[in-house]
Formats: C-alpha cells, sequence, structure tokens
C-alpha cells in the first residue's frame, strides 16, 4: 500500500478543512499545548486541588526540605543557595547531587511561591514530556492523532506516578528522555538539533537527582553503536554522525549546566558517595512492573511502570507492518529491558556499565523502564498511524476515489481519521486510567506552616525534616547520600548560635543573618576565638580575624576591639560554574537567531 | 493489496498562525497559575512565646508535660538503637523512635506534628528535665551515610 508523502501529494488540491480537523488541532501548538495542560491538570488533579500537601514517604521530606531551604535563600534573602545552613549544621547546596535549586522550576516557585509553584512547575513537566514523546513519535512516522499514543504512554507510565508515591519528585527530569533523544536521532543530520537535545540534558541535571542523567546518559551510550551500525549498513561514509551527535549533546550539556555540575563534581571528588549497587532484576519483575494492573504498589512493584499489554501488542505489529520504524523502537525497548535487568550475567549490559568508574555508583536498574515505555508507546503509535493509512488507501479504493481531490478522498480521509481516532482512545485510556487512579490513591500529607524563627540549628529530625526550614530552624540530625564533613560540636541547644569559646573575653551580638552572610557586632578585651554553630567550609569569609576549622566547626580568630564582623559565603568554583552557564546559552541564543534567520531566508526564497 | 494513489496536500499551517496559536497555552498557564495561587495557603505559625510563657496557646506546664513524655522513652529508644555498631546509625535508629512517637503524640493530643517538634526543640534548648532529671542530648555525630 501507498505512504503519502509530500512529493505524492498536489500542492494545488487540497482537502476540506473540516475533515482535516483532528489533524489540523494536532499539528497547530496551541490546541495541542491545550490538550496537553488539560490532560496533565486531569492526572495531577491531587495537587492543583490541594498544592499544600506531599508524599509521606520520607524521601518526600528530604526532598521538600531542599526544595524550601534552596527557596528561602533565593526568596527570602534574595542569595544564590551555594550553602544550605538547615541541614546537618550546613552542607553545600548548589554542591549536592540532590538539590535542584537552580532548575527552572524555580522560577514558578518565586512567582507563587514554593508549593504552588512547585505544583505548576510538575504540570509543566508533565505537558513538556507529553510534547516530546509526541514529536518523537512523529519522528518516527506516526500520524499527528496516533502520536498522542506515545506522548500518553510515556508521559503518563506508572513511573511518574511511583514518583510521587516514593517522594522523588527529582524524576520529572525523565519527562525530558523524548527532548534529548530527539536531539540525539535529529543531530545526526542538523547540529542545531544535537545542541537542542544537550540543552535537555542539562535542564535534566539542573533538576537535580542523582538518577535521572546518568540513566539516559547509560541508554544513550548503549543506542550509539546500534546507531552506528545502522548507518554503516547504508552508507558507511555517515557511520560517524551518531557520535558526532552524542558529542555535542554532551558537550552543550556540560557547558550549559556547569553552574551545577562544577560544584557538584568538586563535592564528588572530596567526599565520593558510595553506594553499593544490588544486584539482577529478573524479567519477571520488570513484566510486571510494564504489564500487570495491580494496585500492590511498592518500589518496583507490580503496575510501577505499566504501560500495558495492548500498547505492547501494537508496538510489536509496528515491526510487523513498518519494520523500517517499528524494529528499530523494538530493538530500543528490548535494550532498556537488557539494561533494566542490572547484573543478571557478568556481560549484561549493566554489568558492563558499572564497571566504568564513574558509573559503579548506578543502582535500581528497574528505573531504565521509563525509556522502555517511551519506546513502546512510540512503536504503538507507529502501528496505529500505519492502521489509519492503510484503512484511508482501503476506503479511498472501495469509494474509487483515485486520480484528483474529490469528495470520495475527503470521505476516505474523514472515515479513515474518526476510526483511528476511536481506536486511540480506548489504547489511550487503558493506561492513562489505571496509572491516574493509582495517583488518587496515593497517600498525602500537609506541609509544615511556616514559622519565621530566628535562625538556629535545632537538633532536629531527618525522619520529618521539612519542618525545620519551614520553622526557620536548621536540622543538626540529617542523612546525605555524600559523607559531608560535619562537626561534632555542632549543638541543638545553644542560647546563642555565634558564641566565643572563652565568654569571659567580650561579648557578640548577631545583627543580622542569611545563609550566606552574617554581621556580629564583636566587643573583645583581647583575642579570642569565636565559634559559629555551623560546619566550616573553605567558601566562608571573614572581615575581620582569621577564619579557621575548629574541629569541623566553623571558628574565626578575633583581635580585641570593638567592630563589626561581616561572614560571607563565597565560593569561586560556582561563580566560574555561573559564567560558563550564561555564556554558552547567550552564544547559543545567538546561534539559534543566526540559524531561525537563514531557514527563514531559505523558505523566502521564491 | 498495492494501491497507487495521489492524495490531496494536507492544509499547510503558515508560521504566523503557529505562534498565534501559542497564545491559548499561555492563557490556559497563567489561568492554572491563577487557580494555583488562590488556593489558601496554611496560615503561618505563630511560635513566639506570648503572656504568661505561652506559646502555640499551651501553657508552659502543658508544654513540658508534652516534652517530658518524649523524653521519659529516652533509654528505651537508645537501648533499641544500640543494635546498630556504626554510631551514626544509632542515631538515625534513635531519632526514627522520636519522631513516630511525636507523631502518636500529635495524633492523640490533636496538634499539629510541626508544633510538637516544636515543643521537643524548645525543651532540648531550654534545658527541660527528663523525668529523671537530667537533660536530653542535643548533638549529633558526624555524618556517615549508609552505602545501601
Amino acid at each position: 500500500m501507498n505512504q503519502e508523502t509530500p512529493s505524492q501529494a498536489p500542492s494545488e488540491a487540497t482537502l476540506p478543512l473540516a475533515v482535516q480537523l483532528p489533524d489540523l488541532a494536532m499539528r497547530l501548538v496551541g490546541p495541542r499545548w491545550v490538550l496537553w495542560l488539560a490532560l496533565a491538570t486531569w492526572f495531577l488533579w491531587p495537587l492543583v486541588q490541594n498544592p499544600y500537601q506531599i508524599g509521606t514517604m520520607h524521601d518526600a521530606a528530604y526532598f521538600l526540605h531542599h526544595a524550601e531551604a534552596a527557596y528561602r535563600s533565593w526568596h527570602d534573602y534574595g542569595q544564590l543557595p551555594v550553602w544550605n545552613p538547615y541541614f546537618c549544621g550546613g552542607i553545600p547546596g548548589l554542591g549536592n547531587l540532590q538539590e535542584s535549586s537552580v532548575s527552572p522550576s524555580i522560577l514558578p516557585q518565586l512567582l507563587l511561591g514554593l508549593m504552588p509553584g512547585m505544583a505548576l512547575a510538575l504540570l509543566l513537566w508533565f505537558a513538556v514530556g507529553l510534547e516530546g514523546a509526541w514529536l518523537y513519535a512523529r519522528k518516527w512516522g506516526a500520524t499527528p492523532t496516533s502520536a498522542v499514543l506515545a506522548a500518553i504512554a510515556f508521559a503518563f507510565s506508572g513511573r511518574f506516578v511511583a514518583m510521587f508515591a516514593d517522594g522523588q519528585p527529582a524524576f520529572v527530569g525523565f519527562q525530558l528522555t523524548p527532548w534529548v533523544l530527539l536531539g540525539f536521532e535529529l543531530g545526526m543530520r542538523q547540529r542545531w538539533a544535537a545542541a537542542g537535545g544537550g540543552v535537555a540534558m542539562a535542564l535534566i541535571f539542573l533538576e537535580g537527582g542523582a538518577v535521572a542523567t546518568p540513566l539516559l546518559g547509560v541508554l544513550m551510550l548503549w543506542l550509539l553503536p546500534l546507531h552506528v551500525g545502522a548507518r554503516a549498513l547504508s552508507n558507511w561514509r555517515t557511520a560517524h554522525k551518531p557520535l558526532i551527535s552524542l558529542l555535542i549533546i554532551g558537550a552543550v550539556a556540560v557547558l550549559v549546566s556547569a553552574v551545577r555540575l562544577l560544584p557538584v563534581v568538586e563535592s564528588l571528588l572530596r567526599w565520593p558517595r558510595e553506594w553499593h549497587a544490588e544486584g539482577a532484576v529478573d524479567f519477571k519483575m520488570l513484566w510486571e512492573m510494564l504489564m500487570v494492573k495491580s494496585s500492590e504498589g511498592g518500589y518496583a512493584g507490580p503496575g510501577t511502570a505499566y504501560v500495558g499489554i495492548p500498547m505492547l501488542v501494537l508496538s510489536s505489529y509496528a515491526a510487523l507492518r513498518r519494520p523500517s520504524k517499528g524494529l528499530p523502537l523494538l530493538l530500543f525497548a528490548v535494550l532498556a529491558v537488557a539494561l533494566g535487568m542490572g547484573d543478571q550475567r557478568p556481560w549484561a549490559p549493566w554489568a558492563l556499565t558499572t564497571k566504568l568508574p564513574i558509573l559503579k555508583n548506578l543502582r535500581c536498574s528497574f528505573r531504565m523502564t521509563f525509556f522502555v515505555t517511551l519506546f513502546i508507546g512510540t512503536g504503538a503509535a507507529v502501528a496505529m498511524g500505519a492502521l489509519q493509512r492503510d484503512l484511508r488507501a482501503l476506503l479511498a479504493w472501495l469509494l474509487r476515489a483515485r486520480d484528483a481531490a474529490t469528495w470520495r478522498h475527503s470521505l476516505a480521509w474523514a472515515l479513515a481519521g474518526l476510526a483511528a481516532l476511536a481506536a486511540t482512545l480506548p489504547f489511550a485510556a487503558g493506561p492513562m486510567r489505571f496509572n491516574r487512579a493509582r495517583m488518587l490513591e496515593n497517600t498525602w500529607e500537609d506541609v509544615p506552616r511556616e514559622a519565621k524563627l530566628p535562625f538556629a540549628q535545632s537538633l532536629g529530625n531527618r525522619w520529618e525534616a521539612q519542618m525545620w526550614p519551614a520553622s526557620g530552624l536548621g536540622s543538626i540530625g540529617c542523612f546525605e547520600e555524600q559523607p559531608y564533613p560535619t562537626s561534632p560540636l555542632l549543638r541543638g541547644d545553644l542560647a546563642a548560635e555565634e558564641y566565643l569559646v572563652e565568654p569571659a573575653a567580650g561579648t557578640v551580638v548577631r545583627r543580622e543573618w542569611t545563609p550566606h552572610r552574617i554581621e556580629l557586632a564583636v566587643d573583645l578585651k583581647k583575642a579570642a576565638v569565636l565559634r559559629v554553630n555551623q560546619n566550616f567550609h573553605r567558601g566562608w569569609r571573614a572581615s575581620q580575624g582569621q577564619i579557621q576549622s575548629d574541629d569541623g566547626l566553623l571558628a574565626i580568630a578575633l583581635p580585641p576591639g570593638k567592630y563589626d564582623l561581616i561572614l560571607r559565603h563565597r565560593d569561586p568554583v560556582v561563580w566560574l560554574g555561573v559564567a560558563i552557564s550564561v555564556t554558552t546559552l547567550l552564544v547559543l541564543a545567538a546561534l539559534a537567531g543566526v540559524q531561525w534567520r537563514r531557514r527563514r531566508a531559505t523558505f523566502q526564497q521564491p | 493489496m498495492a494501491l497507487r494513489m495521489i492524495w490531496p496536500a494536507p492544509t499547510r499551517i503558515p508560521l504566523g498562525w503557529q505562534w498565534l496559536s501559542l497564545l491559548l497555552p499561555l492563557g490556559v498557564i497563567v489561568g492554572l497559575g491563577l487557580r494555583l495561587l488562590f488556593v489558601p495557603p496554611p496560615p503561618p505559625l505563630d511560635a513566639r512565646t506570648i503572656g504568661n510563657d505561652t506559646r502555640f496557646a499551651l501553657s508552659l506546664s502543658d508544654r513540658k508535660a508534652i516534652y517530658a513524655d518524649i523524653a521519659s522513652h529516652d533509654a528505651e529508644w537508645r537501648a533499641l538503637a544500640s543494635r546498630f555498631e556504626d554510631e551514626w546509625s544509632r542515631h538515625d535508629d534513635y531519632h526514627i523512635h522520636v519522631s513516630r512517637h511525636i507523631q502518636t503524640l500529635a495524633a492523640m493530643r490533636k496538634l499539629q506534628l510541626q508544633v510538637v517538634f516544636l515543643i521537643y526543640d524548645e525543651g532540648l534548648r531550654r534545658h527541660w528535665p527528663d523525668p529523671k532529671g537530667r537533660w536530653l542530648d542535643a548533638t549529633w555525630v558526624p555524618l556517615r551515610p549508609r552505602t545501601h
């Protein structure tokens, strides 16, 4: 059967707008985004209804604590959250791999407030994921209506619900996966697309967490030989292009995210993160995660990555009906499953990957199911598109619409479109309704209320970590995945957070406190050591005296006299990162402008 | 079935329409933002001590009683936590018990969890004695993350 292409379509004959409406609505960016936003709102309804709540798993408390600390620094004090004084007695903020303090999600938070802003940011991340998966499916040959299947299968897959159940909002970065893959695949022909993929990769990294960026990086490393092999078979002269595309993505991602990457790398080198990876995941477990509707839940239980058997069947049909599209997608899904099975064999992809020193701490291979849902959904969209085209051609043949644009063409087009839409809806509704029901089943608790106490370290409690920054207090009790140096001299019961080791030497009174600047009035009869109830860090500077580490506590050896003492936290590594990121973004914007003008000029030529 | 078809071209969408159509989702985003903005936030918590040493609408003796309830389990929780070899894990386990007990206490007394935590903090800070007349330790041990 034929596949219509622009070259086959006479430009003078067009179909009546009425019969093209579903396709037109999806091809127009605006209505399509309205659909994504509406679907995301429906899916994330608990957040829209009441943004002032979080999941009850304790990871939610951890991540909210860090979000509150960063928000306070940005909003209350107008400071880049380089240092987080609210946890462990003070630890790196931006340099913490788990932080999202410079993610784009900060902007809606600053506009609307922390919790409403987080809710809006999550809605937008989901809409961006829907759009990305739709574009990815279109790139693979799905029709405008059938590509909706891919969008829903991926962006509303069970893993994105598990993210709320497990309290790990940073996983929302996975929503940019199709954008990065689009950049990778289109970047083999057009370098600007690879640069776009690099920006998407940088945004995933900026969103925080220690999972999305390395897992997507691993997937792409394994996709690379597949693409190189495919190109080598068709035209060996272009076999290097996937590598070039990947290198551009990597370089742009590193440069754009330098503001966070530099301090994170520095922090990881000084305090390495040690997580012992678990062993293998069996195929049955992955199958049940992806294909079994179950209310059992759990961290990686049945249904926690649900996309459904009907999608898989459709995707397999694509491999038969349109092998040039469907087979690679199925192969990608198989690759993601193989990676997801972890250390099944010494030669398993995951086992080989984790032999690389930089990736030795990778864990929870089952999270590769994020990608499986994208490839299966895209395959399903390609199959549905093929069915729509086949049906259209069959109807046209039956109606004897052969040579020109007639009402018979319109009828065939309209009937096939309606049939495809009618078939797409139940396929999409299955996983969407099941996963949304799981979303509604999540248990939520109210966030703490804001209590503006003067900053002090409290003994705190990491199991309810979100309580402390909301109250204006730090929590000495904490947990981090990196062994940040914390002082045994930290206390949660001090009358003043800044105190002299020898009280008789004089007086110290706090004038102003912010996370990165502390102003004190000092009156000393003799030289003395001042302690600040926070951990020492090389970023601290003092306007008077000599900064030192007193058993890991921030301390300053002060001269006698009466003066104002100003302590500032400034990390040159961070500011170098800021300069690199800003410069890269400006250069990319300029290049995008040039590209835009060139394309316009090309289109305007007669 | 081999069909040679000439299909009419799908309507080409002018770029201007694409840009114009973006106004629709922008309007929806603004609407969503406004909706979220107008959900009333929980009222701020007044954590000041007022009048005759009243805080969170609780008298000093009520707060001391709450603190004493938590503090009375100190030895029991430390004994439970002693099953861990390293000191950080013992501290961490102790704090699980504190957290669970505070949750129970908050539910029993119909108080907010945050209020009970802040009363616990106040007791530590003001060195209120436990039922045996001792102060609870308000220090922590250097961070030693678990590796599993």
